[in-house]
């Protein structure tokens, strides 16, 4: 680390009571349904990951990490399963007691490019807080996924989320976290050049996972 | 008003001034005549007893006696005379105006206006922290001369003040040395001298000085009438956190069904009921548990307020403290007199 990076680390971090920054890493187990351009090709994965977090003031970053494995759907056209990599990230600043702003990012990679579309996006949007008691705090989130790009091509100028956040400190080291987000990205594209089609993609993730505090 | 008329006033009048007992036979007889209206037998009666030995209080007595008599018989002069040799031997010495007749009255007065004495010379009690106050004397000068007021201890003697003088005087001395410091304890007397060409008179009053330190102010350890609220509060029981929890979970699942696109199936539900039903039991939870105390701000504001107000008068009060420490309460009781002036 430079002594400008240090310096900067220091003045961030060393200078800020210790209440005021905490973080915690741990496992957390996912659970996804997925599903792409029609009803038929329909997908559920469960697959263990990690989460991360730190928090420092007003300002937070949280991670999380998954490996699925995505199962088809009885009924569907789709034959064969696939691995996913699922990666989430989102920067927090804490504007008011109850109303965050975030910004972030999402990827998903399968382990084949046939199976389904590796997507990216950048998160923005925001978050509402409430306490529902000691130690228990939800949060409802919206946010816009800017800039998705597929694997297989095209845009998706409307691709929202939405997510259900659910935090409870057993104590000042273990946290539990529960948090579910619907993702739509309504993709167009136009294979070989020809007329725009529409291939949209969904999904529902839901991850429950405990972290252990620093 | 006829001659015959004024004397049966003036004799009316007199006798209740002058008491009839006297050790001395002579001046008792002179009282007696006196009563029996015979004022010349009474006159050389009176006279006759002031050759004789008498003490003071029989002295005063027979010329106040001739005073009266010559009042009544009209030698106003020598009625002056009588009166002034009264006030000379006792300078505080008073007519009771309700009991004695006017003109009387005026010869008695006329005669103070012709000699110099310091009467009614009077020192109140006084306690007072040093340099904070001062004990009232009051004196009468009988006629105008120069006055000098000492407050004498020992080999110490204190100029009180000096003026010229004539009537009624109100003073007041602090009881403190030249030097700022408060005088010593124990016997005093304060000497007044009145002083008029020749004539000299003094007056004196025996004081007893006596100090002691300041209390002090005990701190304080709360301000009356105000009380510390409790920092920490327990809310009431509410079903808030279910109702929020209900809310933050129909408006996911509503967010959920808008976004979901219909083409590609039926809204997934498994992720969002996992989630959900934690967030309501959760909800429920905090609902049916009795609230935590939570820090109560504006009372903590308020016992910070309080507590910066209590230090804020201790400090006021350590400083006043010491300030007492360094001072002298200061106690002067008038005595009784030894005797009159000279």
């Amino acid at each position: 680390m430079s002594r400008g990076a240090r310096v900067v680390a220091l003045l961030l971090f060393g200078a800020a009571p210790l209440a005021a920054q905490h973080g915690g890493i741990g496992p957390v187990l996912g659970l996804a349904d997925y599903r792409e351009v029609s009803a038929s090709l329909r997908y559920r994965g469960i697959g263990p990951g990690v989460s991360g977090s730190f928090v420092f003031h007003r300002l937070s970053v949280d991670g999380v990490a998954l490996w699925l494995q995505m199962t088809p759907q009885a009924g569907g056209q789709a034959t064969q399963g696939f691995r996913a990599v699922q990666l989430d990230g989102w920067a927090r600043f804490r504007a008011l007691d109850y109303l965050t702003f975030e910004v972030g990012f999402t990827r998903r990679t399968p382990d084949s490019a046939f199976a389904a579309q590796s997507v990216g996006a950048v998160r923005i949007g925001a978050r509402t807080q409430y306490a529902l008691g000691h130690g228990a705090a939800m949060s409802l989130r919206g946010d816009y996924l800017a800039g998705a790009r597929f694997s297989g091509g095209g845009s998706a100028p409307l691709a929202l989320e939405v997510g259900l956040g659910l935090d409870l400190v057993f104590s000042r080291h273990v946290r539990a976290a529960l948090d579910y987000s619907f993702q739509r990205l309504d993709r167009k594209t136009n294979p070989g050049g020809g007329p725009q089609a529409n291939a949209p993609v969904e999904q529902a993730l839901g991850h429950v996972g405990f972290t252990v505090g620093l | 008003m006829r001659r015959s008329a004024l004397v049966f006033v003036l004799t009316l009048a007199v006798p209740a001034a002058i008491p009839a007992q006297a050790s001395n036979a002579t001046l008792r007889q002179a009282l007696q005549a006196y009563d029996s209206l015979d004022y010349a037998r009474a006159i050389v009666l009176a006279r006759r007893a002031l050759g004789e030995r008498l003490n003071g209080p029989e002295q005063g007595r027979a010329y106040e006696l001739l005073g009266f008599a010559y009042a009544v018989s009209d030698s106003q002069a020598k009625a002056v005379d009588a009166f002034k040799q009264v006030i000379l031997l006792d300078p505080d010495h008073q007519l009771d105006a309700n009991k004695v007749s006017p003109k009387i009255t005026s010869l008695f007065y006329s005669a103070l206006g012709q000699v110099l004495v310091v009467r009614q010379l009077r020192v109140d009690s006084a306690t007072f922290v040093s340099g904070q106050g001062a004990v009232p004397i009051r004196f009468t000068v009988t006629s105008p001369a120069r006055v000098r007021v000492r407050a004498v201890s020992g080999a110490s003697s204190l100029l009180v003040d000096s003026m010229v003088a004539t009537g009624a005087v109100s003073l007041r001395w602090p009881a403190r040395l030249p030097s700022g410091d408060p005088v010593s304890p124990g016997p005093w007397l304060l000497v007044v001298d009145a002083t008029a060409g020749q004539n000299t008179f003094s007056a004196s009053q025996p004081l007893r000085i006596g100090r002691s330190p300041v209390d002090t102010v005990a701190h304080l350890t709360s301000l009356p009438g105000y009380k510390e609220l409790p920092e920490m509060e327990t809310p009431p029981q509410s079903w808030r956190p279910l109702g929020l929890a209900f809310l933050f979970a129909t408006g996911t699942a509503a967010g959920t069904f808008a976004l979901n696109n219909g083409g590609l199936g039926s809204t997934p539900g498994r992720e969002l009921a996992g989630v959900s039903i934690a967030t309501l039991a959760t909800g429920l939870v905090m609902t049916l548990r009795k609230p935590a105390p939570r820090r109560a701000e504006a009372n903590i504001l308020y016992n910070r307020l309080l507590h910066e107000q209590l230090a804020r008068r201790n400090a006021d009060i350590a400083q006043e403290n010491a300030k007492r420490r360094q001072q002298v309460a200061l106690t002067i009781v008038p005595l009784p007199k030894a005797g009159g002036g000279r």
